[in-house]
Order: C-alpha cells, then sequence, then structure tokens
C-alpha cells in the first residue's frame, strides 16, 4: 500500500510543479509557431511523415557536410575545448563566402590529441581523415542535387534553403545569383515567415545586384515578421533578424534617409543590447556622417566579421 | 590435425544448412532486392551529382544489413542446439566442446560472409546501372569489413555462453552499432578528464570491440583516398585473430563446465 500512496504523492507534486512551472511555457508552446512544422502537430500521418522528412533531409544535410569535406567528419568544438585553446580547423580563405562554422574540428582527433595510441593512428588510416587546419572544401556545386532533395523532402528546413542558395552562388556569376534568389523565394513561399531566408535574398540584391531598394523591401518585411516573434525564435532566425536591423540601417544610409536609420537602430538595440555594430551607425547617423563605404561592402565585411567572431 | 580440420568443417556446414533452413539467407536476397527497388526510386530523381551519396548510402546499408545477420546468427547457433537438445548427439561424438565452439563460430563467420558477399554483389550491379565507379579501395573495404563481421561474430557468441539469445544480440547491436559513439566520447572527454578518469577511459577503449576500424566506408564511398598501408590491414588481421581468441576463450571458459 506504501508504494501506491509515495506514487500518488509523487505524480499530485509533480503536476504541482508541472502546472506552475510556466517559463517552458513559450518554448514548448509558443505563441507563433513555425509554420512549416504546424503540419507535424495536426494529424497522427502529419506527424509521422513530418518525422520521416525530418530525419532525411536532417541525413542528407549531414551527408552534404560530409561530401564538401570529402568524408571528413567534422564536429563544433565543446565550450571546453574552446576554453582550452583548442586547435580550430578552419576552411581556407578562397574568396568565397563560407559555407559553415569555422569553429570546427575533425571527429577523429589528430595525433597529438589522441590518447589511444595505435588504434587511433589505424583509425585515421582506414577512415576518411586529414589534417584539416586551412582546409578546402569538393566543388560544392556538385552537392545541390543533395540540396534540392532535402527542401524537397522537408520544405520547412531552412538551412537546406539558404546554404543551399550560397552554394548556387558561389561562382558569383549574375546567372548563378538569380538562380540562388530563384531557389530562395522558392523556400520562401513554403515558409513566408523564415526571416533567415528573407535576409538572405536581402544579401544577395544588395552584395551581388547592388539593388538596394529591392534589399530593403525584403528587409523590411524580416523587420516586421522578427518584431512580431521576438519573444520566441529559434536561434538562425534570431541572428537573421539582427542582421537585419544591421542591414537595412547600412541601406538607409546609403538611400540618406537618416531619420529611418535611427529609427531602426534604436529599435534594433532595445532588442539586441550588445550588438556591436548598430552604436556605430546610430552614433554616425546623429553625427550626420554618410558612413565609409557603400553598404554593398559593408554587409559583405559584416558578415565576415561575424564569421571571424564565431572562430574566436 | 585433419580429423580436427573435418570437425570444424562439418560444424561449420551444419550451421550453413541451418541458416539455408531457416531462410536466412533468404532475407538477405530479399533486402537487396529491397535495395534495388529502393535504388530505382533514388533514380527516379536522376543520379547526376549523387554517385558518391548512393556509394555512401550503399557500403551504409551494407555494412549494416550485414552486422545484423551476423549478429541473429551467432547469437543463436549455441543456445539453439542446447534448446533444441541436438547437442547431446553431437557431444556423444569424439568431439570436444571447444570443437564445438569454434565449429560454430566459423560457421556463423561464412554465414555473414556469404550473406555480406550476396549483399556486395547486389549493390555492385545497382551502383553499376547508376553509372557509379569503382576503386581499388572497394576491395580493401571488403576484406576488412569481413574481417570486421568475423569479430561481431565472436563478441556475440561469448555473449551467447552467458546470457539469453535475446540478450546476447541485444547486447552485440549496441556494441556493433555504438561502439564507435562510445570511443568518440572517451577522446573527446579525455582531456578534460583527471587521472583516475583517464586511466578508465584508456582501460574501456582497450576492451571495448573497435568495429569502427575495419570500416573503410567513407574512404571507398569518397573520391581521391588512397589505398589503406599493408601494415594497416596486418594490424587489423592480428586485431582480428586477438579479439576472436579472446572472445572464444571467454565463451569456452563458461561453456566447457556448463550443466547441459
Amino acid at each position: 500500500m506504501k508504494p501506491a500512496i509515495w506514487c500518488g504523492v509523487a505524480m499530485v507534486g509533480a503536476l504541482g510543479i508541472g502546472m506552475s512551472t510556466d517559463g517552458l511555457r513559450p518554448i514548448v508552446n509558443p505563441k507563433v509557431r513555425v509554420s512549416g512544422l504546424d503540419i507535424h502537430d495536426s494529424a497522427v500521418s502529419g506527424s509521422l511523415l513530418g518525422q520521416f522528412r525530418t530525419s532525411i533531409s536532417a541525413y542528407l544535410w549531414v551527408q552534404s557536410d560530409l561530401y564538401l569535406h570529402n568524408g571528413v567528419q567534422m564536429r563544433p568544438l565543446t565550450e571546453a575545448e574552446i576554453k582550452s585553446g583548442h586547435e580550430v580547423m578552419n576552411s581556407a580563405n578562397d574568396g568565397h563566402e563560407k559555407l559553415h562554422n569555422d569553429v570546427v574540428t575533425t571527429v577523429i582527433p589528430p595525433k597529438e590529441r589522441d590518447f589511444r595510441g595505435i588504434f587511433g593512428d589505424v583509425e585515421r588510416a582506414t577512415s576518411a581523415w586529414k589534417n584539416m587546419k586551412n582546409h578546402t572544401h569538393n566543388d560544392p556545386s556538385q552537392s545541390l542535387p543533395l540540396f534540392r532533395l532535402m527542401t524537397w523532402l522537408d520544405p520547412s528546413f531552412i538551412d537546406g534553403w539558404t546554404t543551399g542558395a550560397m552554394v548556387i552562388a558561389r561562382d558569383h556569376s549574375g546567372l548563378a545569383t538569380g538562380k540562388a534568389v530563384d531557389f530562395l523565394k522558392e523556400g520562401l513561399a513554403e515558409n513566408p515567415e523564415s526571416i533567415d531566408i528573407l535576409t538572405s535574398i536581402a544579401y544577395l540584391e544588395l552584395t551581388r545586384r547592388k539593388n538596394i531598394n529591392a534589399a530593403v523591401s525584403y528587409l523590411e518585411k524580416a523587420r516586421g515578421l522578427g518584431w512580431a516573434h521576438r519573444a520566441s525564435m529559434p536561434v538562425n532566425e534570431r541572428e537573421a533578424f539582427e542582421n537585419t536591423y544591421r542591414w537595412l540601417a547600412l541601406c538607409y544610409r546609403d538611400l540618406g534617409r537618416r531619420q529611418d536609420v535611427i529609427t531602426v537602430c534604436q529599435e534594433g538595440l532595445s532588442l539586441f543590447s550588445d550588438d556591436k555594430v548598430l552604436p556605430r551607425l546610430l552614433d554616425g547617423a546623429m553625427k550626420g556622417e554618410k558612413g565609409p563605404g557603400k553598404a554593398s561592402d559593408d554587409a559583405k565585411a559584416l558578415r565576415d566579421d561575424e564569421e571571424e567572431e564565431h572562430e574566436h | 590435425m585433419s580429423a580436427r580440420i573435418r570437425i570444424y568443417r562439418a560444424l561449420a556446414r551444419g550451421v550453413v544448412l541451418e541458416s539455408l533452413r531457416r531462410k536466412d539467407l533468404w532475407v538477405v536476397a530479399i533486402l537487396g532486392l529491397l535495395i534495388m527497388l529502393t535504388s530505382g526510386v533514388l533514380g527516379f530523381f536522376g543520379t547526376s551529382g549523387l554517385q558518391m551519396f548512393i556509394k555512401d548510402l550503399g557500403v551504409t546499408v551494407l555494412g549494416a544489413f550485414a552486422t545484423i545477420l551476423a549478429i541473429l546468427t551467432s547469437s543463436r547457433v549455441l543456445p539453439d542446439e542446447i534448446k533444441q537438445r541436438t547437442l547431446y548427439p553431437l557431444l556423444s561424438r569424439p568431439i570436444t566442446r571447444l570443437d564445438l565452439l569454434v565449429g560454430k563460430f566459423i560457421g556463423s563467420v561464412l554465414v555473414s560472409w556469404i550473406a555480406f558477399l550476396m549483399l556486395s554483389v547486389m549493390m555492385a550491379v545497382a551502383l553499376v546501372t547508376f553509372k557509379v565507379g569503382f576503386e581499388p579501395i572497394m576491395l580493401q573495404y571488403l576484406l576488412a569489413k569481413m574481417m570486421g563481421l568475423a569479430v561481431v561474430c565472436a563478441v556475440s557468441i561469448a555473449f551467447s555462453a552467458f546470457m539469453t539469445p535475446a540478450a546476447a544480440s541485444t547486447l552485440s547491436f549496441i556494441l556493433a552499432f555504438c561502439s564507435s559513439m562510445i570511443v568518440r566520447a572517451l577522446t573527446v572527454g579525455y582531456a578534460g578528464a583527471d587521472d583516475v578518469s583517464k586511466w578508465g577511459f584508456k582501460a574501456l577503449n582497450a576492451v571495448i570491440p573497435q568495429f569502427s576500424l575495419f570500416d573503410l566506408g567513407s574512404r571507398a564511398a569518397n573520391l581521391n583516398w588512397g589505398l589503406v598501408p599493408m601494415w594497416v590491414i596486418g594490424f587489423l588481421f592480428c586485431y582480428m585473430v586477438l579479439y576472436c581468441s579472446a572472445m572464444m576463450s571467454l565463451a569456452w571458459l563458461k561453456f566447457r563446465k556448463a550443466a547441459l
């Protein structure tokens, strides 16, 4: 009898704690849902199909990364490794946009960091492994079918759309940029509320086509969506939202819309108070400066800085 | 010596025939057919640019199916003989319990190799259909995988001497598919571990079966990886012999005095 009483007490206690805890509610049940994921919750068949699609597209995502590294498995560094100054196996600067976060290392450690002795040596010889310091990538255009397949299987997979577009646009030609923008627009049709996709289109419009007005229209849309969803947002979308304010301020600066620069910077700083770029732009606008360069170059430089910041 | 070889051959033949009778190899053939059909579905999307992906998928599926069959076959060869009481007529002949163990092990290895080669042929047909090229390292992949399957069989038989077939196969599956993850966790955690834990990590790494060493799939599936040096193949062979001997010794220690 006693165990049953204890079980009952424990269950009531757990229920009480669960009902009184509202800290997890915005995460578990956000007010604004990512539209692409709704189908997973709407019906059993949708949920099962959603799981399958998500799993397969995640598998393809891993495969595309493996393909780029010719089979060498990479992983992000742990917090402890970053603190201890673990060597970063960053990619070489080949003049293209970076295809992945560079705070990575090989899954199989190099000899000097491997305690396994001969087992480590043999694994490095039998697996696809090489020192990936300043590594280069396989021709990413060959992995395009994988991006096409993964976004076809799971159209709500935002990273598939944005990274796929960067791979398409990698050769900097007008044709490639057009194809990349079309690819992103296809993704936007599937995910009309994705800030990441909107800012990616804006980035291409700004840096490749030098079309500031088109970039502004996408960035303003991203700004509006981000503001509406600001309470709960996935990490990738949040990073894209922060970039929205930076790039929008740059565009308004080039268009000579000083008051808009100030408004955008102030709104951005109210959400991202530790941002290092927005205060500079706000200060410049207050002083009436026109800025040191073009928005397209500055946006590209900002993105590069951001990637370097990730590395360190 | 020749008498012993005859005994092993007869026992191994029995395991292969039993596997055929239970239609295990037919299941492999059906799985192979499924692979071909799945490849056909993949062809629907067009395979231009997907050759490496298809090859990688091929070696992954090949390795997984062969490992599953190796575990299912070897984890029940001993318990089934005991359960069906066919062990007694066997042991009434001039056969020691060690002979029985070794014969069953050889039979299990043969079954898993036959299944693996059958699947390999079907996979090769599927890959050729998609005009996916082969490199010489594919032969090394096959050789190393066959050695790895022998280690899988030895581990499963050793477990089956100590526990029920279901428990033995479950534990073997966990080791076969998770040992590489455990080793990864050890290598990541080693730098931050204290001295006692480091000693424990080294001990665990030495004991745990290193199945991932036998998997050349990542080199075989991707481009321009050279052949694995011969000393590595030699090491894998020695590791296979030593680990299989250790596992068989463990199984024998339990089996030699077990009440049947």
